[in-house]
């Protein structure tokens, strides 16, 4: 018998009179010790069945068929009896480790109380129980890390003091929602790695959701493809790789292996006249942070150099904590560094100092950002219109009518439908807000676009979308893009130079070409290996 | 070692800020047409022994200096002569203070428990008829005013019920803390009301937000039972909101109380004060204003120093 299944579900959301069908009729089954992979897009109902099936959906949605944990279906237990399910019986790990986690409790207190809500533990047992735990999910010096809150943590040892708390009553089954989509190529190979070893040694089932299947290629016993809510394709993972029978599964074998093995981008068009000042020149930046209350200072970057040339893509690639977020800031003039200086044009446009950096209007406008949380970076209550008019509305004197005109150009331009210019950033989906973000950092033609990580909370066809807007526009506008992320496919996709950071200092730049078949430094050679999917493919 | 650096820091901002606020008053008072010595001598003294009583207090010297020497008198010498009742400032109002500081304290505690405990209900029954009714409640008390809701509860508590005083402090043979409790009740309620429902507002919707956040879900996902979970989890990241608007409508309170005196005869200093005004006694308003400013001054400082020392990501 199958140890959790889930049988004919449906989902339905009512919401003022509509009712959407989020899940129709959806199956599938995990038995002990297997790990059985939900794949799909956002949006295609994998979490959303989950979260139905353990009665952990928010709000007022109907759950119409059948969850059984050991033939007890939990659609039809009371709230008391789930709850002794939950936790003990199942374990689960979300995405996000930072919302997930509360941001005022330690964190040995969370994996404590993960205990605590089913047994009775004096403290001291209670500590050393957790202490266990955080070494056995491999945070190290977990004796002085215990009493450390979760903005102390990073992105990966957070998802890996959520792994604690799943796994804290030893369960049968762990489902985990999404658990290394946040995280940067290394952090996830470590995470991935680090569950198939508790699994091993514990014997759980795990139910892994994810939109990738390069990921799930290496983690999966069993593939559930999931589209619009249905499920469209089961089968052992061997044959969902090889041999995958339905088009979608194919479309998303596919995007697993641009990601993995991409296709190059057009190599520069004009190499820029010798002495000629780059559009944008980095030198020498070095940054020191102080920490409240712990001694010492932290060193961010050091001796970073680098150039941005007219009209070209330069990929900033390194783990999480190398620093390139850190660059990006430096670069658009939202922080300062503790020495060096960058220049556009020639012109010294940050350098060492206190206070803001103050810049002339030409300046100002002539660096953008896009971040990575476009639902962060746009005010809720305003409209798409409202939003991208402002930049215009700051920095130019035009007329309204021009304004507006401007506006729906723009909203073309990003291959957004006019009827966007109405709404609100909530009533679009997480592409379409990436796409207003962008939309206002080039709506006033700036010669430099800072993009942070601008396509990694997205699925991944929504992310090859982008980077396809994002090479379009530099065709046509002659913008250049710092770009910065963690994922080397999508880098070597995009980009024409590339620069490896490590620990705040680059390891090595160069050609996107020559960097990745012929990389130099082992920092990179180890960014290159943790691509999942690519050892098994190349 | 940080942390008192930084209360002796704020303690020394109160410094600029006081000043401000005493320059002003002192100025407005001296600005506004009519002039006390006058209205009081005038009938029955000569121009020249006007003149004499005005400089014995010091308001013939030019306003810089009267100023220096009000600033040292509120030092040296209890807050300077009243001129209409020729008795050190801090004599007179020293005692009312008490007063209003306690009928203020009275109000605070109404109005922390009961806002929280509305706001705590409404929150946890979201939507559902509990929460619909507190709402209502909100809402309509919101819109009362302090004279009228006064009023109104003497005449049912006191005069239909005759359960709790009238007004006033004490009753005629005195009597105890049981006595005063009792005396404080309808002016503490009324006191608070706004403040308790705004309170109870911010509660609720603080609630509302934080029950449907990712580590809610977390919680409920490892079994923590729901009732753990608002008790603990949402209640201490609240908290910190919780604390802020307490201390924001202590302020609110203390102003307020002021009229509740006068409904419920309350010796405190708002009678006095208007009194002051009436009379243009320019050292009694003066130094009214400047205890009410201190005192608002420092329970801003006391919210902003619980309000970090709750969160542990700006604990120094």
């Amino acid at each position: 018998m199958a140890l959790f299944s889930v049988e004919d579900l449906s989902v339905t959301f009512r919401r003022r009179g509509h009712t959407t069908t989020a899940v129709r009729g959806v199956s599938f089954a995990v038995d002990p010790g297997r790990t059985l992979a939900l794949v799909g897009e956002s949006g295609s109902g994998k979490s959303v069945s989950l979260l139905a099936a353990t009665g952990l959906l928010p709000g007022r949605a109907t759950v119409r068929g059948a969850a059984r944990y050991r033939g007890t279906d939990l659609t039809r237990l009371s709230p008391s009896r789930l709850r002794r399910i939950r936790g003990r019986r199942i374990g689960f790990v979300f995405q996000d480790p930072l919302s997930n986690l509360h941001p005022l409790r330690t964190i040995g207190a969370q994996i404590g109380e993960a205990i605590t809500a089913h047994e009775r533990v004096g403290r001291a047992a209670l500590r050393r129980r957790v202490l266990d735990l955080l070494g056995e999910v491999g945070i190290r010096d977990a004796g002085r890390r215990i009493d450390d809150y979760p903005n102390h943590f990073s992105g990966g040892m957070r998802q890996r003091a959520m792994i604690a708390m799943a796994i804290a009553l030893n369960p049968d089954l762990i489902v985990a929602d999404e658990p290394t989509t946040a995280l940067d190529v290394t952090v996830q190979a470590s995470i991935l790695k680090l569950l198939r070893r508790l699994q091993e040694s514990h014997g759980t089932a795990l139910i892994f959701v994810s939109h990738d299947l390069a990921v799930v290629s290496e983690i999966a016993d069993d593939v559930v493809v999931m589209r619009d809510g249905e499920v469209v394709e089961t089968a052992p993972v061997e044959r969902i790789t090889t041999d995958p029978r339905h088009e979608y599964t194919r479309e998303l074998l596919d995007a697993a292996r641009r990601g993995a093995a991409p296709t190059r981008a057009p190599e520069v068009p004009a190499p820029p006249a010798a002495g000629k000042a780059p559009l944008l020149r980095a030198t020498a930046l070095h940054m020191t942070y102080r920490r409240p209350g712990r001694k010492g200072a932290v060193t961010a970057l050091t001796d970073v150099s680098f150039d941005v040339r007219e009209g070209e893509i330069v990929g900033l690639v390194g783990e999480s904590g190398s620093g390139k977020s850190t660059i990006g800031r430096i670069v658009a003039g939202l922080a300062r560094p503790t020495a060096g200086s960058v220049a556009l044009r020639g012109e010294v446009c940050n350098e060492p100092g206190r206070g803001p950096v103050r810049l002339g209007r030409s300046l100002r406008t002539a660096i953008q950002v896009v971040f990575q949380d476009p639902y962060g970076s746009l005010n809720p209550r305003r409209t798409v219109a409202a939003t991208l008019a402002d930049p215009f509305v700051v920095n130019t004197d035009l007329p309204a009518a021009e304004i507006r005109a401007r506006v729906e150009e723009l909203v073309r331009r990003v291959e957004l439908p006019a009827s966007v210019l109405g709404r609100y950033p909530a009533q679009l989906s997480g592409g379409q807000r990436q796409r207003v973000a962008i939309a206002r950092a080039v709506a006033l033609r700036p010669s430099l676009v800072v993009a942070d990580e601008p396509v990694s909370a997205l699925d991944i066809t929504t992310q090859a979308q982008i980077v396809a807007l994002i090479r379009r526009l530099r065709a046509e506008l002659g913008t250049s893009f710092l770009f910065i992320s963690h994922d080397l496919g999508m880098v070597a996709g995009l980009c024409d130079r590339v620069v490896v950071l490590n620990r705040g200092r680059i390891v090595e730049q160069g050609p996107v070409g020559r960097v990745f078949d012929d990389p130099r430094d082992p920092c990179t050679r180890e960014l290159l290996d943790s691509i999942p999917g690519r050892v098994a493919r190349v | 070692m940080g942390t008192v650096k930084h209360i002796l820091w704020r303690l020394l901002n109160i410094v600029p800020v006081l000043f401000v606020v005493s320059a002003l008053t002192f100025l407005v008072g001296r600005l506004t047409p009519g002039d006390p010595i006058e209205a009081q001598f005038a009938r029955d003294h000569t121009p020249e022994q006007i003149e004499a009583i005005r400089a014995s207090y010091g308001l013939n010297l030019p306003l810089w200096e009267q100023y220096v020497k009000w600033v040292r008198d509120l030092f040296t010498a209890g807050g300077g002569m009243s001129i209409v009742q020729n008795q050190p400032v801090f004599d007179i109002l020293g005692p009312n203070f008490v007063n209003t500081l306690i009928l203020t304290a009275a109000g605070v505690v109404i109005c922390a428990v009961f806002g929280v405990l509305i706001g705590v209900i409404a929150g946890t029954a979201h939507h559902r008829l509990p929460d619909r009714l507190a709402m209502l409640l909100v809402q309509a008390g919101s819109n009362l005013s302090v004279y009228w809701f006064g009023l109104i509860l003497i005449w049912i508590f006191s005069l239909q019920l005759g359960w709790l005083p009238v007004g006033g402090m004490e009753s005629r043979n005195g009597g105890g803390l049981g006595d005063l409790l009792a005396h404080l009740v309808l002016p503490g309620v009324s006191a608070a009301l706004i403040s308790m429902l705004v309170l109870a507002r911010f509660t609720r919707l603080g609630i509302i937000q934080e029950s449907h956040s990712d580590y809610v879900r977390t919680f409920t996902s490892q079994g923590v039972p729901r009732r753990r979970i608002l008790g603990k989890h949402i209640g201490r990241n609240i908290l910190p909101a919780v604390v802020n608007i307490i201390g924001l409508e202590i302020g609110t309170l203390i102003t307020g109380v002021i009229f509740v005196e006068s409904v419920f005869n309350w010796p405190g200093i708002g009678t006095q004060l208007v009194n002051a005004v009436n009379g243009k006694d320019y050292t009694l308003i003066q130094g009214g204003v400047v205890l009410v400013a201190l005192c608002y001054l420092l329970v801003n400082l006391v919210t902003d120093l619980a309000v970090d020392a709750l969160n542990p990501r700006l604990r120094r």
